[in-house]
């Protein structure tokens, strides 16, 4: 066995870490180490702080408290840069390659060596053989990476930690775009670089995939780590309840206002999208609030958008209240009465340079015309001015810019804007993401009111499992593109998600 | 009284219309064109006479219609390279309408028609086709003029029916008819971009294609519908043109594009799309007529004419951007 004495100094430590985000704590007093040629997986539900601690072992932010040892020295992380010196790489689930360059170009980038001012290609493209071959990796260095398949662009990215010789490689989710077998050979070489002594921070939830290549097992929940396990012996129903933490009671919902849900609203039948979605089938009643739970890239919002027209189902059948509707575009979507509040407000949830009430109002504008030519900028103005008033959006008039508004309240402006267009249905993808907590509560307020109160319909996805059991009236889970269960509301507990959702029970 | 309205109360009257000006492009713009008449009638006594503030307006007349069209689309965040192309195309066709037609009402269509549907290709290529506006266009500056140089054999078309000249020659109680047409179009085109559903959905697109598309717009006829108004100004300032000069020139327009673009960016309009106003865009075009104006009656070599314009146009966006940051 290569691993080194527990007793020994471990190659990192890192101790009583924290760190600081607009006056919320991110991570609090966190303890890890690493040995040498050891793998060591890292566990936690989304938001749990495991990027954050792993963005500041990479440089990329600063702590606000702690000490990291590499080796017993205490050593300073500054930047990227000096981190990386120190010997630390960071394998990203999206790598950060230049698609267009070869791939000793993309090993080498920055550091290309250089004779007479001009790149020697020779020795560059030598060097990246030499890289290459240490993965095991079959390409020309000549190759442009963009010819690569996911598995072989990663085993680059290995390749030039390797040959930046790090002592500490991050890898986050690597099998998660890969093939069995493409798994089973970069397992070989991960046991190739434990046998060398280097060490590897392995974030993952597929532990039973883990059980021969780690070593130990750290859970991290809510900014802190719950505990460090050996991997042998360890249940991953043991993990669960570690990732999962104390239970919450259902602050609100139906039991509270006691309606009873309507007519059906929105059913979805063996719904497919090649690689994305596997024969999905549910339905949403009107006053129905339906969570749906799922890791990240597990489908859920490739589900909203395939609904939402903005991806074609390959097939699969929707109804809309009973009649079945071919929904290509958004523009039909939207005219059908559903709404669709996206995961990435920056990018493509809000109009950021114009006016809080021409976002409201943008799916609406046909209805402000007179005589069907002008618009009614006074009505339109009214209008919007109500719906500010209703969600409580702090902003100086409906022309101030959406960008000056905190995340809190444009998210406000996106669910104003699906209420002004009358929308019956609203898929919401993670709705109270980077928000503040006071805005997260109205948030709750909103959806509860306009599914029980309205009798209207919502598709709620959200990854913060306290949030989606204490709003939803039962909930799916999604993994892997299929729906592995419905959750009622009698049973539906964090750990029982958590477990469905990581595939470590059906 | 609250102590916001106070404190907004205790500046000076003077302070506040300042800093109203200095947050404003068009109007910053407008003082800059103030003080610009000042020194240039200061330095040339051609500079301020009726005459000349005439002759400006006619000048201004065809930059600003295509300028117009060149908002719609720079507000998209697109941009319209074509458009000098699409006035010597709109203007031949005219031209070679009028023997046929014998009618100056019944040829002018031809020349709106053909910029209209140069536009609609250009729609349909960056809307359908997914082609970047910046090539799109570009192809379209070529093809245009290749097409506008073939139907005439290159050669220039002299034969004008009656009453052609009635918008590039005639005035209407001492205006010029081109001057009345410009403030038509401003006019009509500001309404349609402030009031009706269309034009709030060209700033949204420029803004953020994405949210717009999720809101249910149809992204595919609006790009088209904003290249057509695009071609159809296009074809206004070619028809203007030809009513001018007196001819179909197929080497006409050559340029223009680029002092429309000028015009819409001085005037505040921002190259990344969503922000921007039709207004500014006619100070904007005024400016940089009264400019090359003032630098020809000041005698100014028209080598160092060119570098002026483009050293002014840069810095107007440079006050802008300045003025963006102190905003926030």
């Amino acid at each position: 066995m290569s691993t080194e004495a527990p007793n020994a100094v471990p190659l990192l430590e890192m101790r009583g870490i924290g760190k600081r985000f607009a006056g919320v704590d991110a991570l609090r007093d966190v303890d890890f180490d690493l040995r040498r040629g050891e793998v060591h997986v890292l566990m936690g539900a989304n938001g749990a702080g495991k990027s954050t601690l792993m963005k500041i072992l990479s440089g990329a932010y600063p702590m606000d408290a702690g000490e990291v040892r590499l080796d017993g020295v205490p050593v300073e992380l500054k930047n990227s840069r000096t981190a990386r010196e120190l010997g630390i790489a960071i394998i990203y689930q999206h790598f950060s390659q230049v698609p267009h360059l070869s791939v000793a170009e993309n090993i080498f980038l920055g550091r290309e060596p250089v004779r007479f001012g001009i790149i020697d290609y020779r020795r560059l493209h030598a060097d990246a053989r030499e890289a290459i071959a240490q993965v095991g990796l079959e390409a020309e260095a000549g190759e442009p990476v963009l010819n690569l398949s996911v598995s072989r662009r990663q085993m680059v990215e290995i390749a030039k930690a390797l040959s930046l010789k790090s002592k500490i490689l991050i890898m986050d989710e690597p099998t998660s775009a890969l093939t069995q077998r493409e798994t089973a050979t970069l397992f070989e070489i991960i046991n190739s670089l434990k046998a060398r002594g280097i060490g590897i921070i392995y974030i993952s939830h597929r532990l039973e995939e883990l059980r021969d290549l780690g070593t130990r097992v750290t859970v991290m929940r809510d900014g802190r780590v719950v505990g460090t396990r050996p991997i042998a012996g360890t249940e991953m129903s043991d993990l669960v309840r570690m990732m999962a933490g104390k239970e919450i009671v259902r602050s609100s919902g139906r039991a509270a206002t006691g309606a009873r849900p309507g007519r059906e609203a929105l059913r979805v039948e063996g719904l497919e999208r090649r690689g994305k979605l596997r024969g999905i089938s549910f339905a949403i009643r009107e006053g129905e609030i339906v969570g749906l739970f799922g890791l990240m890239g597990s489908g859920r919002t490739e589900l909203a958008r395939a609904i939402f027209g903005v991806d074609r189902p390959d097939s699969g059948r929707i109804f809309l209240f009973g009649e079945e509707v071919s929904i290509a575009n958004p523009g039909t979507a939207v005219a059908r009465g559903l709404g669709f509040l996206t995961e990435d407000r920056l990018n493509s949830g809000l109009a950021m340079t114009m006016g809080v009430g021409g976002n409201i109002s943008l799916p609406s504008l046909p209805g402000f015309r007179r005589y069907g030519l002008a618009l009614d900028l006074a009505r339109e103005n009214r209008e919007a001015g109500r719906l500010i008033r209703d969600f409580r959006i702090k902003t100086s008039g409906t022309g101030q810019m959406v960008k000056f508004l905190s995340g809190g309240n444009q998210q406000k402006v996106v669910f104003a804007k699906w209420i002004m267009a009358e929308s019956r249905i609203l898929l919401l993808d993670d709705p109270t993401q980077g928000i503040d907590v006071e805005a997260k509560e109205e948030v709750h307020r909103f959806i509860l009111d306009f599914a029980h109160g309205r009798g209207r319909s919502v598709l709620f996805i959200s990854s913060e499992l306290p949030e989606i059991i204490g709003v939803s009236d039962r909930i799916l889970v999604i993994r892997d593109g299929a729906l592995v269960r419905e959750v009622g509301p009698g049973e539906a507990s964090q750990e029982l998600l958590l477990s469905l959702a990581l595939g470590a029970q059906a | 009284m609250s102590s916001g309205a106070d404190a907004a109360g205790s500046r000076s009257p003077a302070a506040r219309l300042g800093q109203l000006f200095l947050l404003n492009q068009p109007l910053f713009l407008l003082l800059i064109l103030g003080v610009m008449c000042g020194i240039i009638s200061f330095l040339s006594p051609h500079f301020l006479s009726l005459h000349n503030f005439r002759e400006i307006t006619v000048q201004a007349g065809v930059i600003a219609m295509l300028a117009v069209g060149q908002t719609f689309v720079i507000l998209s965040a697109g941009i319209d390279l074509g458009m000098g192309s699409v006035v010597a195309l709109a203007s031949v066709t005219t031209a070679m309408a009028m023997p046929f037609t014998g009618s100056t009402a019944a040829s002018f269509p031809v020349g709106i028609l053909a910029g209209g549907l140069c536009g609609v290709a250009n729609g349909f290529m960056i809307g359908v086709l997914s082609i970047p506006p910046f090539v799109a266009t570009f192809g379209m500056l070529c093809i245009a003029r290749g097409l506008a140089l073939i139907v005439t054999g290159g050669m220039p078309q002299y034969m004008m029916s009656p009453g052609y000249d009635i918008i590039g020659q005639a005035r209407t109680l001492g205006v010029p008819n081109s001057t009345i047409l410009v403030l038509l179009l401003y006019l009509v085109c500001h309404f349609i971009l402030t009031r009706t559903p269309r034009g709030r959905y060209t700033y949204a697109i420029g803004s953020n294609q994405d949210a717009t598309f999720l809101s249910g717009i149809n992204i595919t006829r609006q790009l088209i519908w904003i290249y057509m108004i695009s071609g159809i100004t296009a074809g206004i300032a070619g028809i203007t043109e030809l009513s001018r000069i007196g001819s179909g020139q197929p080497g006409a327009g050559n340029g223009y594009e680029l002092d429309a673009i000028a015009s819409v960016v001085v005037g505040g309009t921002s190259m990344s799309g969503g922000m921007g106003s039709l207004w500014g865009t006619l100070v904007g075009a005024l400016f940089i007529t009264t400019l090359r104006n003032g630098l020809n009656v000041m005698t100014i070599n028209a080598h160092w004419q060119q570098v002026a314009i483009g050293l002014i146009v840069v810095l107007a966006v440079y006050a802008d951007r300045i003025r963006n940051n102190m905003k926030k």
